[in-house]
């Protein structure tokens, strides 16, 4: 083979980034490739999971690190140094997942009889002492060590050891905590980085009971910085109080786009605060105020917001008590707003006149391209005008009219209108009592259209002959890439359609059967005929009746369409 | 790509180009406009193209040619570029050629600037890759091994996490 220069080696390898065995493989070719296929596969995101990683991070431990680790008389692996400065190149940290500290713990389970002077000490000693110990060692080694790192998401108790590298840090860009329960001192802390650091673009502090206090620590802290765009105090316990400190900064601040306040208790008050403050604001385009028991008032203050900003693109205020009133005002607002483009208002109490009010506004707007109405009590009466509405509207992308009350006459009339609306391409109807003539107006309708790409219609009455109707559809339909028909009575008889569709149709990469009778005769034919089909990645079966050796096999029929996509 | 120095060229113009080898090339001067390297080149009428074989450069043309219409990239967005492994079918076929063919194009490629035809190409040997053991990976691109058997031995073992991922 004629050799590759570097660039071009690196820029085949940066395409197998996800591919880790690959790139092990490819590190071990020759040096040069491994030159070239380190960096990448040490880029991240790096977590620490392996406790074969661990061993190798081990040894980069200088004294000072290893030093902390002496009073739990825990011996470090004694190879020689690494080949390779690999924590240079790392650029992501991802160690906020459940099996966080998984490789820790194997790590000290596998090698403990071989590296610990006294195996009893360690019994004696507080197991998860050691543990984050070990861990809080292997951080402060990666923020001396990896130059380039830009994304950063921790648990734990180290904002301390954080502060001062924050404080120098040019390189990183978004900093994640989660699940800490950060006392009043970190707070503050964090609070002065964002005073002073001008490198961070991205923070999310959830689930860390900030409380009131702290909440408005951060708004302060957030009137003086001009770098962040991006902040999620996702559930912190701010209560109205914490909101309208935030409402305050968004008067100053105007470096924002993004900011995540759901699940905070924010109240009408600290919800119609917030409100207000986008009178004036016009940097905020995303706003996340779900699951604070906002009402209608702050529905209708949010509505008389978007006649007049032009900024706000996304807004998502789900799982809140706006009710019929404010239903009604957002959908008057959003016949004059050209800028929001994304309404997610699941959950809402709207209602049969909220619910028109919304499905009549798709006349006129033309902007908004995702609507999310999932259980609000429409009834099919508004289920119809939502048809109507689509035969006008040609900028809905997504619709979400799941869990709505409706009938079989509405899910014809959506499904009517799919024949000729070529803007949509999800759609969600699930639990919605639409049965099998509905199936079968599906059928049509995906035999016609040609943008849709996700329906879910689970949880309905669409038994074997809707169901099967609606596969069979998909021979002749080469959009559709995602379907669910969970939970919809659909029996063995759906076997042969099945069987037909995974030789034809090359679009699907995703069909959710669970919850119905397929049965293990049906698993049989699925497990046989995947193995033709390389384009499904995603085949959702369970209890469909299917024994646990079928499901075994279509599981790794799956497994290689996954790692071969 | 457009480096602002390149003028909307009309359909009819045409430049030539002539590869290291002698062999020359008319080809849409919208071609010679869209790649940097191709258009800094282009001071008169023709241009000499070093390094590039007329056998390579015919091949290159032909995917220049294919693609002129399909709009520019983003240059920074290398994000979205890479976000999937997918190749379209002409693509496909136009690659299926033999491996030093295909390693032809991607030096050209990378030379000549083309970015979409240099990622193309990387694509299509990373996906020959895929799922392959070193050994495999060495007999199928024809590598020697240059390691020693302690150093082969200490990479396996620092880097062996990654078979678990």
């Amino acid at each position: 083979m004629m050799t590759l220069p570097n660039e071009c080696l690196s820029e085949i390898f940066i395409n197998l980034k996800d591919y880790h065995r690959t790139l092990f493989s490819c590190l071990l070719v020759n040096r040069q490739w491994c030159r070239n296929a380190v960096p990448i596969l040490w880029s991240g995101p790096i977590s620490f999971k392996n406790s074969k990683f661990i061993r190798t991070c081990l040894l980069e431990l200088n004294a000072e690190e290893q030093s902390r680790l002496i009073p739990f008389r825990i011996i470090l692996p004694n190879g020689p140094k690494p080949l390779f400065p690999y924590t240079t190149y790392t650029t992501i940290i991802n160690i906020d997942s459940d099996d966080k500290d998984k490789g820790i713990i194997d790590w000290l389970n596998h090698e403990r009889n071989r590296y610990c002077e006294s195996s009893n000490r360690v019994r004696t000693v507080n197991v998860m002492n050691i543990i984050q110990t070990i861990k809080s060692s292997l951080i402060i080694m990666f923020l001396r060590t990896s130059k380039k790192l830009k994304d950063l998401r921790i648990s734990g108790k180290i904002v301390n050891m954080l502060s001062n590298v924050l404080d120098k840090s040019v390189s990183l860009t978004s900093l994640k905590f989660s699940n800490n329960k950060l006392d009043i001192n970190e707070i503050k802390i964090l609070a002065k980085v964002l005073y002073k650091n001008n490198t961070l673009t991205s923070l999310y502090i959830t689930s860390n009971q900030l409380g009131i206090e702290g909440g408005k620590l951060l708004a302060d802290a957030l009137c003086k910085n001009k770098t962040l765009s991006l902040l999620n105090i996702h559930n912190n316990q701010l209560y109205a109080e914490g909101g309208k400190a935030f409402a305050k900064a968004l008067y100053k601040n105007n470096t924002l786009t993004h900011l995540n306040l759901s699940s905070n208790h924010l109240y009408p008050d600290g919800g119609k605060a917030l409100a207000v403050a986008l009178y004036k604001n016009t940097t905020l385009t995303h706003l996340y105020l779900s699951s604070n028991h906002l009402d209608s008032e702050v529905g209708k203050t949010l509505a008389s917001v978007l006649y007049v900003n032009t900024t706000l693109t996304h807004l998502s205020i789900w799982n809140n008590q706006l009710g019929p009133e404010g239903g009604k005002a957002l959908a008057e607002a959003l016949s004059i707003n050209k800028t929001l483009i994304y309404l997610s208002i699941w959950s809402n109490q709207l209602g049969s006149e909220g619910g028109k009010a919304l499905a009549e506004v798709l006349c006129k707007n033309s902007t908004l391209t995702f609507l999310h109405l999932h259980n609000n009590q429409l009834g099919p009466e508004i289920g119809k005008i939502f048809a109507k509405a689509l035969y006008k509207n040609t900028t809905l992308v997504h619709l979400y009219l799941s869990s709505n009350l409706f009938d079989s006459e509405v899910g014809k009339a959506l499904a009517s209108v799919l024949c000729v609306n070529s803007t949509l391409t999800h759609l969600s109807l699930w639990n919605n009592h639409l049965d099998s003539e509905v199936g079968k107006a599906f059928a049509e309708a995906l035999c016609k259209n040609m943008s849709l790409t996700f329906l879910n219609i689970s949880e309905n009455q669409l038994g074997s002959e809707g169901g099967k109707a609606i596969i069979e559809a998909l021979c002749k339909n080469s959009t559709l890439t995602s379907l669910n028909l969970s939970k919809n009575q659909i029996c063995s008889e759906i076997g042969n359609a099945l069987q037909e569709v995974f030789y034809k149709n090359t679009t699907l990469t995703s069909l959710n059967l669970s919850k119905n009778h397929l049965g293990s005769e049906v698993g049989i034919v699925l497990a046989k005929t995947l193995s033709s089909n390389t384009v499904l990645t995603t085949l959702d079966l369970c209890d469909s009746k299917i024994d646990d050796a079928t499901l075994f096999t279509i599981k790794n029929l799956l497994k290689r369409n996954k790692e071969n996509f | 790509m457009d480096n602002g120095t390149s003028n909307s060229a009309s359909e009819n113009e045409t430049i030539t180009l002539k590869s290291c080898d002698g062999i020359e090339f008319h080809i849409d001067a919208r071609i010679a406009n869209r790649y940097t390297l191709l258009n800094n080149w282009n001071g008169g009428e023709s241009a000499c193209i070093p390094n590039v074989n007329g056998k390579v450069l015919e091949k290159v043309l032909e995917w220049c040619e294919h693609h002129i219409n399909d709009p520019q990239l983003n240059c920074g967005d290398d994000d979205s570029r890479r976000r999937n492994t997918i190749i379209e079918e002409w693509d496909e076929n136009f690659l299926s050629c033999d491996q030093d063919m295909l390693f032809e194009i991607i030096l050209a490629a990378n030379y000549l600037e083309i970015k979409p035809l240099l990622d193309l190409g990387c694509k299509t040997v990373a996906n020959m890759m895929k799922s392959k053991s070193p050994e495999e990976i060495r007999s199928a691109f024809n590598i020697d091994n240059d390691y020693t058997p302690e150093e082969e031995e200490q990479f396996r073992k620092e880097n062996e996490w990654a078979e678990d991922y």
